[in-house]
């Protein structure tokens, strides 16, 4: 029985509320002073305790257990091993039955994060993995264009063929072959229609 | 013709050495959800109200909604192919249609592109399909006349270039055909038309441009269609860019007529995308801007000033009302934009009298300034005195002894309700109208059975045309109603109706 099974779905409506929370919690985090601890313990709960654990993070969702029972499981999971402000912050959660969202206030709580200490994720697609040497330098080229602080996520798609793709925010920078080709396709295909166009009105005009 | 391989692949080669390198840098966002001819997209940050987007295949997109962290968009064509997941690329421009003589004489979709099989429609032009509409300084008066070729318009109810004129009526009153007979009768005129079906039986429409070629008409008429199979998006933006297309003929010095045939069912695809979307409903479920909707269309109709070239667009937009009811919506938001409405009655129409056309309620609010001086002097009282006629017609039926006065006055109405039936597609030229509703204000007609009005005017204009054609030639010149053309006009009534042969009555 897979009832509340975890499907990485996207939702506008908890998008919205990973927002507000993300901010409660800088703020309180901020003021504890203790913003660094949060942010690591955060990303490790929602990385390796609920992304690895799937029973427990239903537990935390269902809403067959009650305020008070989910009170019990986190003060015996995580009291002592967790920033109070974060553990509050969680039963606080709790009690506006919102721990469903925890995944989007993560990810909200990273961007803000980055965003107050001027850093910016950027994802840069390759079609081979890069090598140490390449990473560092588009590391490096990247936060000079930009002007800050970057998070260099990278992944692998072979069907680039070669070349890059990086991608800030909604900003796309596509370097790769396979766009490139594409391009060229694009345009041949038009030029030679165009060129089959004129030669067959040539025709018909000399014809008239 | 035979395409020769060398050459298309030497055209390759050139295009290959010529490609530079580019890196594409593009804004972009995920589809979140897709159906009913929108799409929500997650992403898109930068993006504006009413830019284009592109989806994966080519299908074009419009901006329509704006949210907090979404995008709500319009899909202009195939949202079947269309997966939650795709990317989705902003275009940074607006959305813009092929405009120039080149779509004269075709059938387009509301994107331009043809639906005729007729071939790519070549033209360097194009323009946005959302324009603001001229300002104040930029127009002047409406005083040329549009000829709409028929008579009881043409009499009653002129219509100027850059008028707006509505028509309106219940289904199957005849809407359409009038709209047909004003294209029809732009032959000639150097006026462009532009006739917009929207939410129609593509049956219907097929019709409609078989009957504009019969009657050579198409040479100089496009026609813009989103069937009722279209999706909703298509329907909305048809009026815009069958707009877009005329604006071109009117910037640059020329005429234009368009026919939105018709504006009530783009209110309900326009109900349908802001239902869609979770704009609010207000009355009859159309959202609150469904008034700005018609009236920044209708605006776009206009006479220019001398300075931008005197050119003018004409706009002739039909709604369909349900049981005669004109207080609905959208009819009294389309009476209240335009200058006058012709108000077409199914009583009329199954009595008998086409254009079934309501004289008392149909209204030009551009009046007299829009008729060649003849026409004026001819038909002058002729709208106020038909709509009495109707009133002494409703008493007369009580069957009450009438005085000879008042039965002379609903005999001279009887008369003139018949000369002012007309059949369909049989628009006539200003100068005939002026002969035959002469004949029939003077009162020549009263001594006419009125079986035979029409077969009098008939015969008449044939007998004007041979015999009088001098007469004819003056007026159409001077198209003032002088006293020597008065004169000439008398006399030839008198000769004609001495060889007029009144049809036999048999007794029931």
């Amino acid at each position: 029985m897979s009832e509340t099974s975890h499907h990485p779905r996207f939702d506008l409506a908890s998008e919205r509320v990973g927002t507000i929370y993300a901010k409660a919690l800088y703020g309180a985090a901020d003021a504890a002073g203790s913003l660094d601890v949060v942010v690591e313990e955060l990303a490790s709960l929602v990385h390796d305790v609920l992304d690895k654990h799937p029973l427990l993070a239903n537990a935390v969702v269902s809403p067959r257990i009650t305020h008070d029972e989910r009170l019990q499981i986190l003060d015996k999971a995580f009291a002592g091993r967790m920033s109070p402000t974060l553990l509050t912050f969680l039963k606080v959660l709790s009690g506006h039955n919102r721990l469903y969202c925890l995944r989007e206030i993560q990810r909200a709580f990273h961007l803000l994060v980055g965003e107050k200490r001027g850093r910016v994720d950027v994802k840069v697609t390759s079609a081979q993995p890069l090598s140490e040497q390449s990473f560092a330098s588009v590391s490096a080229r990247l936060r000079e264009t930009l002007g800050k602080d970057v998070e260099v996520l990278t992944s692998v798609n072979p069907a680039l063929i070669g070349g890059l793709i990086v991608r800030i925010g909604d900003t796309v920078i596509d370097g790769s072959v396979a766009h490139q080709l594409e391009n060229i396709r694009h345009q041949t295909l038009s030029a030679a229609a165009q060129q089959a166009k004129d030669a067959l009105e040539r025709f018909t005009t000399s014809e008239t | 013709m035979k395409f020769n391989a060398d050459e298309i692949a030497s055209i390759i080669q050139q295009e290959i050495q010529q490609y530079e390198s580019q890196i594409d840098v593009r804004e972009v966002g995920t589809v979140l959800e897709v159906g009913d001819g929108i799409a929500r997209v997650y992403g898109l940050s930068g993006i504006m109200a009413g830019e284009m987007v592109e989806f994966p295949g080519g299908v074009n997109g419009l901006a329509f909604n704006l949210e907090e962290n979404s995008v709500g968009v319009i899909i202009l064509g195939d949202f079947l192919s269309i997966k939650e997941g795709d990317e989705v690329k902003a275009l940074g421009k607006l959305l813009s249609v092929p405009v120039g003589e080149a779509v004269l004489g075709r059938v387009v979709d509301p994107l331009g592109n043809p639906l005729d099989g007729m071939g790519p429609i070549q033209t360097p032009h194009s323009r946005p399909v959302e324009y603001l509409a001229p300002g104040v300084s930029e127009r002047k008066p409406v005083t040329e006349p549009m000829q709409t070729g028929i008579k009881a318009i043409d009499a009653m109810t002129p219509i100027g270039r850059g008028q707006r004129e509505l028509i309106i009526g219940d289904r199957k009153t005849g809407k359409t055909a009038i709209a047909l007979d004003a294209i029809l009768n732009q032959k000639e005129t150097g006026v462009k038309c532009f006739y917009v079906a929207i939410g129609q039986k593509d049956s219907s429409v097929a019709a409609v441009v078989e009957i504009l070629r019969q009657h050579g008409a198409m040479d100089y008429t496009t026609v813009i269609v989103a069937g009722a199979s279209a999706p909703a998006p298509l329907q909305y933006v048809a009026p815009y860019s069958g707009t877009a297309m005329a604006e071109y003929f009117m910037f640059n010095g020329e005429h234009a007529l368009i026919v939105y045939d018709d504006l009530s069912k783009q209110a309900v695809a326009y109900r349908e995308l802001s239902l869609l979307m979770r704009r609010p409903p207000g009355r009859e479920a159309y959202p609150g801007d469904v008034f700005y909707c018609h009236s920044r269309l209708l605006e776009r109709s206009s006479k220019l000033s001398d300075a931008l070239g005197a050119g003018s667009l004409t706009s002739l937009p039909i709604i369909e009302t349900l049981e005669g009811e004109v207080s609905a919506y959208i009819p009294t938001n389309v009476i209240s934009i335009t200058d006058g409405q012709i108000y077409l009655q199914p009583d009329l129409f199954f009595a008998g009298q086409r254009p079934a056309m309501n004289a008392g309620i149909s209204v030009s609010r551009v009046g007299g300034n829009a008729q060649i001086k003849a026409m004026k002097k001819v038909a002058g009282g002729l709208r106020l005195d038909l709509a009495s006629f109707r009133e002494l017609e409703a008493f007369a039926q009580l069957g009450t002894e009438l005085d000879p006065a008042t039965q002379a006055r609903l005999d001279r109405g009887y008369r003139m309700v018949e000369l002012l039936k007309q059949g369909q597609y049989q628009p006539m030229n200003v100068i005939d109208q002026v002969f035959s509703i002469y004949a029939g204000t003077r009162g020549h007609l009263d001594e006419i059975p009125r079986v035979d009005v029409l077969r009098w005017e008939r015969e008449y204009l044939d007998f004007i045309h041979a015999k009088h054609s001098d007469l004819w030639d003056k007026l159409s010149e001077a198209k003032d109603l002088t006293s020597e053309i008065g004169d000439g006009m008398e006399s030839a009534i008198a000769s004609f109706q001495s060889t007029f042969v009144p049809t036999k009555q048999e007794e029931f």
